[in-house]
């Protein structure tokens, strides 16, 4: 498996398959876990780190005899990985930023369906993540839950009978568990109701984030929502009401957007079409311009105002014209400005 | 690493001051030791005890003020494992290794309740930590709604997997049922 070959694809959490998927994009549940007996990555030498991650792939791969049926997994040591690749995975949602931009002996194992991530030596000795496109979380615990039981077997974990899964940061101690949910909501923006919802969700220990997570901005209306207490409270129970909130924000949003065609339906249709335009025709356009206006198209898609394009090459638009997304399908390192030119171009070449 | 000037055995977690006859002396403990002798560090922090509840040998310069108390544990908190200080914690807020939670227990105590509420874990234990009766029967119950949710789904395969889980569990389970 190679790299490369995950250019041309939308990534999993990008298929635009599942249930709730013109609002949700996608669902993703990631474990923090620490192997017992090695100190955490903060206090750890680089001996140990070396020898950590010696010790984690060696048993990491004894998975992939136990995974029949299963996309194949790859194994990537992140310092033998280019700069740009690392960005690249970034983007995809595989690695965090923090991985990507760290110094030192870590890695990465992903499946090639890209549904799954385990991270190791980030700020815990492991992060697997699973995720999948549109609202599935039951089915994505079950997964995750059923993976992580694997490697407990493998690895001995940190782990105390009060506090759970001990973790570097006691904000995730416990279940070390963060179900994260994407949400396009460019109705609630455009209307200024995405407040109240920032409001009611922060009150009930639900955060906000913007597109790539912890500390980003929103970028084309998308956010991010997911549990703060990892603590006194179990996996099942997190989930759950995950499960009650978000069919409450979707319904918010399809409400509005409802409201916003019959009472401003021309404005609407003018927005969608708009930004189709500009996006058929524009000759420098930024990665921030252009999430804005893919934001409004993909709406416009899924509420049939416009028929030309679908939201799988809307999907594959916002991943192909990130950064390094674009200057791996041009094949080469590419300065700001002449990013925002091929940026241009190539959404030219997919929309006419 | 310093051991508890008590027992001789574990690493010492805490430095106390303490007055006596008007002279500061300094008293290295471990955490239970320091319980045994009865002193109660969360309640000394929270101000929540007497001034004369404690023994008469032992006159704290932690219970005249609660803030400084707080300041002085603080500083002198040190995992005797991975050597992080409490201090470099709170700079950081990440932590140098399991024991930390140990060693930092009282001063966590209060942040775990800020950030989640309940600081009781309720989650899944992990395989090789399921060793009171207990857990393993959290562990059972939890198992079979995966069991039951898996025959519903006719996921056989899946369900065999469980079945077999809750049967090695139970096997293991000491004493009668």
């Amino acid at each position: 498996m190679d790299l490369n070959n995950l250019t041309n694809q939308p990534g999993e959490w990008l298929k635009g398959v599942g249930p709730e998927v013109d609002i949700v994009i996608s669902s993703r549940i990631r474990l923090a876990r620490n192997v017992d007996g090695y100190p955490f990555l903060t206090t750890a030498k680089e001996e140990e780190k070396r020898e950590l991650l010696e010790v984690i792939l060696r048993q990491l791969r004894k998975l992939e005899a136990r995974r029949e049926g299963e996309p194949p997994l790859m194994f990537l040591n992140l310092n033998e990985v280019s700069h740009l690749d690392r960005l690249f995975l970034v983007e995809r949602h595989l690695i965090s930023k923090e991985l990507a931009l760290g110094k030192g002996d870590r890695a990465v194992v992903l499946d090639s369906e890209e549904s799954l991530s385990i991270m190791v030596n980030e700020e815990d000795h492991l992060r697997i993540q699973a995720l999948c496109s549109g609202f599935q979380l039951n089915s994505l615990w079950e997964k995750i839950d059923r993976l992580d039981d694997e490697i407990s077997q493998l690895l001995p974990y940190a782990f105390h009978k009060d506090w759970g899964m001990l973790t570097a940061c006691p904000s995730n101690v416990g279940t070390g568990m963060r179900v994260s949910v994407m949400l396009h909501l460019p109705a609630l923006v455009m209307t200024h109701h995405i407040d109240r919802v920032f409001q009611t969700v922060q009150k009930i220990n639900f955060t906000v984030r913007g597109f790539y997570g912890e500390g980003t901005q929103a970028l084309g209306d998308f956010y991010q929502i997911s549990n703060q207490i990892t603590l006194g409270r179990s996996e099942e129970d997190l989930i759950k009401s995950m499960q009650e909130l978000i069919p409450q924000i979707v319904k918010y949003e399809r409400t509005v957007r409802h409201s916003l065609l019959d009472e401003k339906g021309v404005e609407l249709e003018d927005r969608v079409w708009r930004a189709y335009g500009m996006l058929k025709n524009a000759r420098v356009i930024s990665s921030k311009e252009t999430m804005d206006l893919l934001s409004a198209v993909r709406m416009g898609v899924n509420l049939n105002l416009i028929d030309e394009v679908n939201v799988r090459t809307i999907n594959e638009l916002f991943i192909q014209t990130q950064p390094a997304h674009l200057q791996k399908l041009e094949g080469c390192t590419l300065p700001v400005d002449e990013r925002d030119i091929r940026r241009a171009a190539y959404i030219r070449s997919r929309l006419n | 690493m310093k051991l508890c000037e008590i027992c001789q055995e574990s690493p010492a977690t805490v430095k106390l001051t303490e007055i006596v006859d008007g002279k500061k002396n300094h008293l290295f403990l471990c955490d239970p030791c320091a319980k045994k002798r009865g002193i109660l560090l969360s309640a000394y922090k929270k101000g929540e005890l007497e001034e004369d509840s404690s023994e008469d040998i032992f006159s704290f310069s932690l219970e005249k003020d609660a803030k400084a108390a707080e300041d002085l544990q603080e500083e002198e908190l040190v995992c005797p494992r991975c050597g992080m200080s409490y201090e470099e914690f709170r700079e950081n807020s990440l932590l140098g290794c399991a024991y930390d939670y140990t060693a930092f227990s009282q001063l966590l105590l209060p942040i775990l309740r800020r950030i989640h509420g309940n600081p009781q874990h309720v989650g899944k234990v992990p395989w090789q930590c399921l060793d009171s009766n207990l857990d393993k029967e959290k562990e059972i119950i939890r198992l079979k709604t995966k069991l039951k949710r898996a025959i519903e789904r006719e996921e056989y395969e899946k369900a065999a997997d469980i079945r077999d889980r809750i049967i090695a569990l139970e096997g293991g389970q000491d004493g009668p049922e």
